[in-house]
């Protein structure tokens, strides 16, 4: 139980109850895990040509690091997967990428959902998520994470590690050894399991992305894209151990970098350092434009939660910045715990300064049931 | 024993040696032999903003609770404030359970019951709902 003596957890239990509320459940995750082993099944049964060669399929992405959000407006997730053949095989991407095609193609089901992409298949589970299939040839047999991968539009195959960015961003992510939230159930002998599979840099991941999709819901010409997100807050991320330190060092990192004098912030793959995340910045300098206003609004309003005093004044940014939706479920949840802290009578009172806290705390007094009665 | 002096009514005296100990950074007043008066400040989390409120006490009435400052207001949807009595006294109790009598102390039942219900009040303005429960009283139909 979070109680409200701290401002530091009681604001990061919030921010952390609010990205729960926009991030995959784990219903949908496990219909996503059937869906894709039953993908890899119709594959692996192919007797024209995938069934020879050894595979391995797996999610990269955002479902991957567990910073997957929900869009506004939809209940739809995006699902990244590799179909990833293992040895070296004689063929190119470009016929990995045509037998894929080939091979689902022949199933009733699959052909229906198909969608061709540039360098991946996708299948629509309407509804649900939509599950990107990327076929990807192992390199090298000493590096078992860089797979080529076809790029249809180049007409040619590019070099991609989607398993080895994931390793990357999950060392960021596990810098910090206890998080703030984790302490706090600790010291109050209450079992942590929630926030150990989510991390002060994956919750901040979550919340940029929401907060993200409202700052540009209105016009998404210039939306900055998840990976550009991502890869910029693992890189400046310093194993902080709240979220609000987290997104606090991340924006203020982004904020000074685009604000210096000369040349603009480049975001490159961390584990392909010739790839740049951000190359469009340069032939279309709108994007950059966009993404300075966006880190400069984020910047601002994290100020101002800083030096803020009052929850009203609080609540009306946080809402601004995440929505008002889901603010509104994360408080309304923190509420709910203190409501049965009070119905069990554990319950105190701060003699200093009248402040809600579990009646364990040095210094509470315990509170008489009572009924507010009135209009 | 213990368990008689717990039963039995609490004078002004005890009252405001009770309130003055537990709270030694409020104002604590006599009004007359069997009236008493208290100012203090309370926050009821650590992320607000401390309410100034005043409760005044006599043995022959409910004990009476407002807040001073900042001024109490309504939501952005223009509702009224729940729970509360007209001249902006707060509803902290139903009278008719005796979850307040001459026999508590008012720095164990009304000192926390106010800090809850600005708690309650500052989550009614964030999410619209009052989440502490409570009970309305019956109104009246006269037609």
């Amino acid at each position: 139980m979070i109680t409200l003596e701290n401002k530091a957890t009681q604001i990061d239990d919030l921010l952390d109850k609010m990205a729960e509320e926009v991030q995959l459940d784990a219903t949908r995750y496990e219909r996503m895990k059937n869906s894709y082993e039953a993908v890899k099944n119709w594959v692996e049964a192919d007797e024209l040509f995938f069934k020879p060669y050894k595979y391995d399929v797996y999610p990269h992405g955002s479902v991957r690091i567990q910073t997957s959000v929900r869009p506004i407006g939809k209940d739809e997730f995006d699902l990244d997967i590799v179909i990833h053949l293992m040895s070296q095989t004689p063929h190119t991407p470009q016929k990995i990428y045509s037998e894929l095609n080939r091979r689902l193609g022949e199933n009733e089901i699959y052909r229906k959902m198909m969608e061709l992409k540039n360098r991946c298949i996708r299948l629509n589970y309407s509804g649900d998520f939509h599950m990107d299939i990327l076929p990807g040839v192992q390199e090298t047999e000493y590096n078992q994470n860089k797979i080529k991968v076809p790029d249809r539009e180049l007409g040619y195959w590019v070099s991609s590690n989607p398993r080895g960015y994931s390793e990357w961003f999950m060392g960021k992510a596990n810098l910090v050894k206890e998080s703030l939230l984790e302490k706090a159930m600790r010291a109050e002998n209450l079992p942590a399991n929630r926030f150990q599979d989510k991390k002060p840099l994956q919750r901040s991941v979550q919340l940029i992305k929401r907060y993200r999709d409202i700052y540009f819901q209105k016009d998404d010409t210039y939306k900055a894209s998840s990976i550009i997100l991502t890869t910029l807050a693992g890189q400046f991320y310093q194993g902080e151990e709240s979220i609000f330190e987290t997104v606090d060092n991340i924006i203020t990192t982004t904020y000074s970098k685009v604000n210096e004098p000369y040349g603009r912030l480049k975001i490159v793959n961390p584990v392909n350092p010739a790839e740049d995340f951000t190359d469009k910045w340069d032939s279309e300098p709108g994007y950059y434009e966009a993404f300075k206003q966006f880190a400069s609004h984020l910047f601002n309003e994290w100020q101002k939660l800083k030096n803020l005093q009052g929850l009203l004044e609080e609540g009306d940014i946080m809402k601004g910045l995440f929505g008002e939706d889901i603010f509104i479920k994360a408080q309304t949840n923190q509420t709910m715990l203190i409501e049965q802290l009070r119905k069990e009578n554990a319950l105190g009172v701060s003699r200093n300064t009248g402040i809600l806290s579990s009646l364990s705390s040095v210094g509470a007094a315990g509170i008489k049931t009572n009924t507010f009665f009135g209009e | 024993m213990a368990g008689k002096y717990k039963s039995r009514n609490k004078s002004i005296a005890e009252q405001v040696a009770s309130m003055r100990k537990k709270y030694p950074q409020f104002t604590v007043s006599f009004s007359s032999p069997s009236s008493m008066k208290v100012i203090g400040m309370l926050q009821p989390t650590s992320r607000s903003i401390s309410y100034q409120f005043i409760l005044k006490y006599n043995l022959t009435d409910y004990p009476k609770t407002k807040i001073i400052s900042p001024t109490l207001h309504k939501n952005s949807k223009g509702e009224e404030i729940p729970h509360i009595y007209t001249g902006e006294k707060l509803c902290l109790y139903q009278p008719k359970y005796f979850e307040f009598n001459r026999k508590d102390f008012l720095c164990d039942t009304i000192i926390p019951w106010t800090s809850l219900w600005l708690y309650y009040y500052e989550i009614w303005h964030l999410t619209g709902v009052w989440l502490g429960g409570g009970e309305h009283p019956k109104k009246l139909n006269l037609f």
